[in-house]
């Protein structure tokens, strides 16, 4: 008897000090609709296998990531319009995801957004400097992009290995009409996510920097302290499969220069779950 | 042959104009009778300072320690100038549209949200754009709705004709006042292109012109851009066509190595020199920071360039002043 009281109230002691904790531990994949009205999906987080032996994307290693949500679609031009924004994109269609988006551009979205929800906006608009400890929406990491595409797998795409499946899922060069198309309008990944290949290629809040994974840390990677460029992962309408899958990268500067904004180039956000 | 002669010419005029970033200290500006405006940042602040173009006689015409004043364009009697004014921090900054007297005298409120002023060429308007969004301020240049006039003899503003304009920049009336130039970007179903649009009327057509903010010569023949950021380009104009400026028109006049940029060219008044804004990598936005940013000017006839500042105080928008008074 006296042994059962006792791991009782140890038991009750775990679950009390895990109950303290305000982190968010479910484990299973969720559908959320912001207060803005914006689907997301929530992803419990864990550990997966970041990059692969291709060249500029090893080595490939283990990465553990904390839960968080990431928009269920790439942000549109509708989604722009509500709040009242510029829309830069060269295709108009309140549907299409925002393109020539610059990634100034994107994070003042983000804060916008957080505004708009009664959050706490992430980035500092005189530095940039992205505070991941406010609640507000952000860009993702590489490392969350990257586990949102993989969806749980450790294959190339998301599907499998066969780049022939990729029309099914995505908008790229060799089934686009030479422009964006409606967002969501191909199948999702695992996740429920859309469009996470092709379509536009998105915006990540990292630096870029070509030696990094060989010296990231193994939890929450958040990028190169410093730099130029920044990420961007997916492909886009214009590019063919060896940017558009889970693993491959690019980079493109990250100052706000009309002349060399991308109508290829959009961005989807994320923010901490609690 | 007369194709070849063409294109002798061409070459010919490639290597005349071509300039270096080297090519400090070259001229003598003394002999230039006519003084600038332009914007710089000095004090924690934004403010419009005059300067003769042998870089002598800077003065601070402003001279406001809260307020901040941005983008002069000098009328072409030279007596006022358009600008506008900052007041505000972060995304409740606001822009305003102003006219004040040569002298510092006369401010007076043209628009609310206004920007991107230009004077027709008989000064009796200024045309200018409005900031799009109300929700929050945009420093991005071509964040703009819709094209307006103001009437200097009588007060009123009135939109123009075409509604659909939307995301111009650097306006830029032509001197036989039929067109205002403007770059857009993302707007009318453009990427980032160069157009002329119709004073009166609802036209507007593309110029043939990559790059941006392109500027007419005093008399009307010549447009000069940015071909890129470190890039200067002109060429012959001719609004009559259907294509005004074609391929065969342009040439390159200077150039600036990786790591600087130039922009805002603008004419002197005799059509002699270009002035321009030089300096290391930054945001040529109005109000954008670029440090270590310098007026310059360049001689046409030669292409050789050279700093009038030397503070760097994000010094940028020369407008030359005419008549040299």
């Amino acid at each position: 008897m006296k042994k059962f009281v006792i791991t009782a109230f140890i038991s009750a002691l775990i679950a009390f000090a895990m109950s303290c904790g305000k982190k968010n531990t479910d484990t299973t994949v969720k559908n959320i609709t912001t207060k803005s009205g914006i689907e997301m999906v929530y992803l419990p987080g864990g550990e997966f296998t970041m990059g692969s032996g291709n060249a500029g994307e090893s080595p490939a290693h283990k990465v553990k990531l904390s839960p968080f949500y990431i928009d269920k679609h790439e942000v549109t031009q509708e989604m722009y319009k509500k709040l009242e924004l510029s829309n830069p994109s060269h295709f108009k269609n309140e549907k299409n995801p925002a393109e020539m988006v610059a990634w100034v551009n994107a994070a003042i979205y983000c804060n916008e957004r957080s505004i708009e929800e009664g959050l706490t906006p992430c980035y500092d608009e005189k530095t940039w400097e992205c505070s991941f400890k406010a609640n507000g929406y952000r860009l993702p990491t590489e490392a969350e992009w990257e586990y949102a595409a993989k969806a749980g797998t450790d294959s190339n795409y998301f599907f499998g290995t066969d780049s022939k499946n990729l029309k099914n899922y995505a908008i790229y060069s060799k089934n686009s009409s030479g422009k964006p198309e409606t967002a969501g309008s191909r199948k999702p990944n695992q996740f429920g996510l859309f469009d996470m290949y092709g379509n536009v290629a998105e915006w990540c809040n990292d630096f870029y920097a070509a030696d990094y994974y060989g010296k990231s840390p193994a939890e929450n990677p958040a990028g190169p302290a410093e730099g130029k460029e920044r990420v961007i992962r997916g492909g886009s309408w214009n590019d063919g499969e060896e940017l558009v899958n889970s693993t491959a990268r690019s980079m493109d500067g990250s100052i706000s220069d009309a002349c060399i904004l991308r109508d290829t180039i959009g961005f989807r956000c994320v923010r901490k779950a609690e | 042959m007369k194709k070849l002669i063409s294109g002798a010419l061409l070459a010919l005029f490639s290597v005349i104009f071509s300039a270096s970033a080297e090519q400090y200290n070259v001229l003598d500006f003394k002999s230039i009778k006519y003084r600038l405006l332009y914007e710089s940042y000095q004090n924690g602040n934004w403010d419009i300072f005059m300067i003769n173009a042998d870089g002598s006689g800077k003065k601070n015409i402003t001279d406001s320690k809260k307020i901040n004043e941005l983008y002069p364009k000098v009328s072409p009697d030279g007596n006022k100038f358009a600008f506008v004014i900052d007041t505000g921090e972060g995304r409740n900054r606001k822009r305003d549209l102003y006219l004040m007297n040569l002298d510092g005298s006369g401010k007076k409120m043209v628009s609310e949200h206004g920007r991107q002023p230009c004077w027709s060429p008989d000064g009796r308007y200024i045309a200018f754009t409005k900031s799009e969004s109300a929700r929050r301020f945009s420093l991005e240049s071509w964040s703009t709705k819709g094209l307006f006039i103001y009437d200097t003899t009588t007060g009123e503003i009135k939109e123009h004709a075409n509604k659909r304009l939307e995301h111009l920049y650097n306006l830029c009336w032509s001197p036989d006042g039929k067109y205002i130039t403007a770059t857009v970007l993302g707007g009318m179903g453009y990427k980032h292109t160069n157009i002329g649009i119709d004073v009166k009327g609802t036209r507007y057509f593309l110029l043939n012109i990559v790059g941006c903010r392109p500027e007419f010569s005093p008399d009307g023949k010549m447009v000069g851009w940015g071909k890129s950021d470190a890039e200067f380009d002109l060429a012959k104009i001719y609004m009559d066509r259907a294509v005004p400026v074609a391929e065969k028109d342009k040439f390159p006049f200077l150039s600036v190595t990786k790591g600087y940029e130039v922009y805002h060219l603008d004419w002197s008044p005799d059509g002699k020199y270009i002035a321009f804004a030089f300096g290391p990598d930054g945001e040529q936005n109005v109000g954008g920071t670029a440090h270590g940013w310098d007026i310059c000017i360049a001689e046409i006839a030669t292409g050789k360039w050279q700093k009038i500042t030397f503070d760097g105080n994000q010094n940028k928008e020369p407008d030359w002043i005419p008549l040299g008074e």
